[in-house]
């Protein structure tokens, strides 16, 4: 950048007036935010937009092919691209039955562990005994890795010597609820003692309170807790994977991730395995959109 | 035991390079030109290149790890001057395994060799793969290797892959001392309705589950079904199916029989154990029966006090005596690897007498060469080399690749996730089955 200066000040002798302006204006930009920032975001900025969009932009083009096998690349050429493999899918009864398990996962997963953690951390938060360890207790499962979890409540579901036999969303839910509990606590303390007062003064009820006045200053707690875990839900391939040891899951846990992963790695049908992937992420943002979409008219994304 | 831990350091040791070509991505030139490095596909002197040769299986714990282990330790005794780079790739039944192989072969970037199913599993690699015609002649194993595994090693044409061993599916193992309780003779067991008769008489006469299974898997319930196909239709409907003009009705008549067995006379926790956890019910005389490939019986040997004829005793699954149901565990060999002069110096080195005997031995598989001194093997494994040798009939395992292509395996594993792992359903089974070849 100081070489580009050098250059500015010495033609600056010589240049006419419209040269001049043109100098001017990139002595401005050279020294304008944009371009003193440009070497810290550019990296960062390019690596996302290529690991991210590039792989969701390449993922697609595969899907538009008929790539198949070992022997041959892909053929990006025109008269090759069509919507062959999404016909497919539609017309394929296992990605209908893995679609509806992935969505109740999405939705069931999402919705009881937002609620089970906002329960807990209102409860932490009207300062109950033991909060330290209650709250530890929670949120130690998040630390554990899938792989751990996955057996550890394989051993619980054992029908011979297991604890406890229930859904098997239950486990993710249990590991997550901790998570979500922490996102609302640190919204809940966020939030003034004033307004409890007030609340108190007008008479309203401990639950009236919650309901009316707390819960819907939450939003921006809720937006994050529900991104991660919509993203989660989505991943419960490594669950199911370190579960049952196999990319084939028993047919009610079979989702989107683990069919995807089959057809790719397992059939060489990488064309429509990206053609999964693609659904996968169109059904990941058709749960997500509306909601980030009522939060950003409300200013608070 | 020495090797035991060799295996364990080695599968210790090469954990973390499982993740070796992760960064290549899927972008794929179609540019070969790495072949080119090495004389050996029409030069006159080949030459051996400066790589290692890479060489992947799935062996990671257990027999399979010592076995390996062994192996190595031999490979580097007989050829010190050839570099290597055997690693496992871990995952239940070679699933990381298989999808490793299927990144780097589509990504260009080979391994050397890799351990998979030969027979229509391997038909997936068509095109990849070399032709090791001239290991084979060399050595001599067009004629010593078992007719049938030779049959089974070939694709377009040629030589691609060269066997290791086999292990045979159509096992009963029994816990001599349940048996001896419930009053049930081993001789006995020939056809489905005396398997039957002394499954009521476990039930009746002793504590003991009849039979322990795992249904955690669809393979396994698409094992124990083909076991009951072969054991009650016989060879010819199961390969007339496999032929694609099967009877349904033989389908469904096997599957109900199945299911008979499975929902009646098993263990309630079978949909969530794997398989050595159920064959540990037979090892801890909890459970009388176990049918599962013979690679259980490496759970046996490592079991102190616990011995053939002794403690435990083996039949052919009732109603297939006559039958050796056929697996193999081969090494493949990929075109345009690294290293294939090292590659056709391993495949020789696998064919080996020596190796046949000491991998097996360890693996509690079947060598494949027919003219090992059945002595050097163990009681055991003798018995199954004297079947292998002498019996006529070889229907080939479905659940393990030899009879179906990827696809078709992926299909049929699909008809039994969807209607026979709980609630079982015979009819829709079958008809998807049946729609599968």
């Amino acid at each position: 950048m100081a070489g580009s200066r050098d250059t500015v000040s010495e033609s600056q002798n010589v240049g006419t007036g419209a040269e001049r302006d043109w100098q001017t204006r990139l002595e401005v930009f050279s020294k304008s935010d944009f371009a003193r920032s440009f070497p810290y975001w550019f990296v960062p900025f390019s690596i996302m937009g290529l690991g991210v969009y590039g792989g969701i932009g390449y993922n697609t083009l595969i899907s538009l092919t008929d790539y198949e096998g070992f022997n041959e690349g892909p053929d990006f050429s025109p008269g090759n691209l069509d919507l062959e493999m999404y016909v497919q899918t539609v017309n394929d009864p296992w990605v209908w039955t893995t679609s509806k398990n992935t969505f109740v996962l999405l939705i069931v997963f999402t919705t009881v562990t937002m609620v089970l953690g906002l329960f807990l951390a209102v409860m932490l938060d009207r300062g109950i005994r033991y909060k330290e360890k209650i709250q530890t207790i929670y949120l130690l499962p998040m630390a554990l890795s899938f792989v751990v979890t996955a057996q550890f409540w394989l051993w619980m579901y054992n029908v011979n010597n297991g604890l406890i036999n229930l859904l098997l969303g239950a486990a993710l839910i249990w590991q997550f609820s901790g998570y979500a509990m922490v996102v609302f606590l640190a919204g809940l303390q966020s939030i003034p003692d004033d307004q409890f007062e007030a609340a108190q003064v007008d008479g309203a009820s401990v639950l009236r309170t919650y309901w009316r006045v707390i819960i819907p200053q939450l939003k921006s707690s809720s937006v994050s807790a529900a991104v991660v875990l919509v993203i989660f839900a989505l991943k419960a391939f490594t669950f199911l994977f370190s579960m049952f040891g196999q990319y084939r899951v028993p047919k009610g846990t079979d989702i989107l991730a683990t069919l995807m992963v089959r057809e790719a790695f397992k059939l060489q049908n990488w064309a429509y395995a990206a053609a999964i992937a693609t659904i996968l992420l169109l059904m990941a943002l058709a749960v997500i959109a509306p909601y980030l979409h009522y939060q950003h008219k409300q200013g608070s994304l | 035991m020495g090797s035991l831990g060799v295996g364990a350091l080695v599968a210790g040791c090469s954990g973390g390079d499982g993740g070796d070509g992760d960064g290549d991505g899927t972008s794929d030139g179609g540019s070969d030109g790495d072949g080119g490095m090495d004389g050996g596909d029409g030069g006159e002197t080949p030459t051996m290149t400066d790589d290692a040769m890479e060489a992947l299986h799935g062996w990671t714990g257990g027999d399979g790890a010592a076995a390996v282990g062994r192996l190595v330790e031999m490979f580097e005794e007989q050829h010190s001057d050839v570099e290597h780079d055997i690693k496992p790739i871990g995952g239940d039944a070679n699933e990381n395994l298989n999808a490793t192989v299927a990144r780097r072969l589509a990504n260009r970037n080979p391994p050397d060799a890799f351990a998979s199913w030969p027979g229509k599993t391997m038909e997936q690699y068509g095109g990849r793969l070399m032709s090791i015609d001239d290991v084979w002649e060399e050595a001599g194993y067009t004629d010593s290797i078992h007719p049938k595994a030779r049959e089974a090693s070939r694709l377009n044409d040629a030589y691609r892959s060269i066997p290791l061993g086999s292990h045979r599916l159509n096992n009963l193992f029994y816990n001599t001392a349940v048996l001896e309780a419930a009053g049930v003779d081993p001789e006995s067991l020939t056809s489905y309705d005396a398997f039957i008769d002394a499954l009521d008489a476990v039930d009746q006469n002793t504590d003991a589950i009849p039979i322990t299974m795992t249904t955690r898997g669809s393979w396994a319930n698409l094992q124990y079904f083909v076991e009951f196909m072969l054991g009650t239709e016989g060879q010819e409907p199961y390969e007339a199916w496999l032929d694609g003009e099967g009877d349904g009705e033989a389908l469904v008549r096997a599957l109900d029989k199945t299911k008979n067995v499975i929902e009646n006379y098993s263990n309630n926790d079978k949909s969530s154990i794997s398989f050595p956890e159920a064959n540990d019910k037979l090892i801890a005389g909890d459970a009388a029966f176990f049918t599962m490939g013979n690679w259980a019986y490496g759970m046996y040997r490592n079991t102190d006090n616990f011995e053939f004829n002794e403690d435990w005793g083996w039949t052919a699954f009732p109603g297939t005596e006559d039958m050796y149901v056929w697996h193999l565990d081969n090494f493949l060999f990929p075109r345009d690897g690294n290293a294939p002069q090292k590659a056709r110096v391993f495949a020789e080195f696998l064919g080996t007498k020596d190796v046949q005997v000491e991998f097996n031995n360890l693996k509690g598989s079947i060598p494949l060469r027919t003219d090992v001194d059945g002595s050097r093997l163990t009681e055991f494994l003798n018995l199954n080399v004297e079947d292998l040798n002498n019996l006529e009939k070889f229907p080939p395992t479905l659940a393990h690749g030899l009879a179906a292509t990827a696809d078709e395996l992926s299909a049929c594993k699909d008809a039994i996730a969807s209607n026979f792992m709980g609630p079982y359903d015979a009819e829709a089974t079958a008809d998807e089955l049946m729609s599968v070849f």
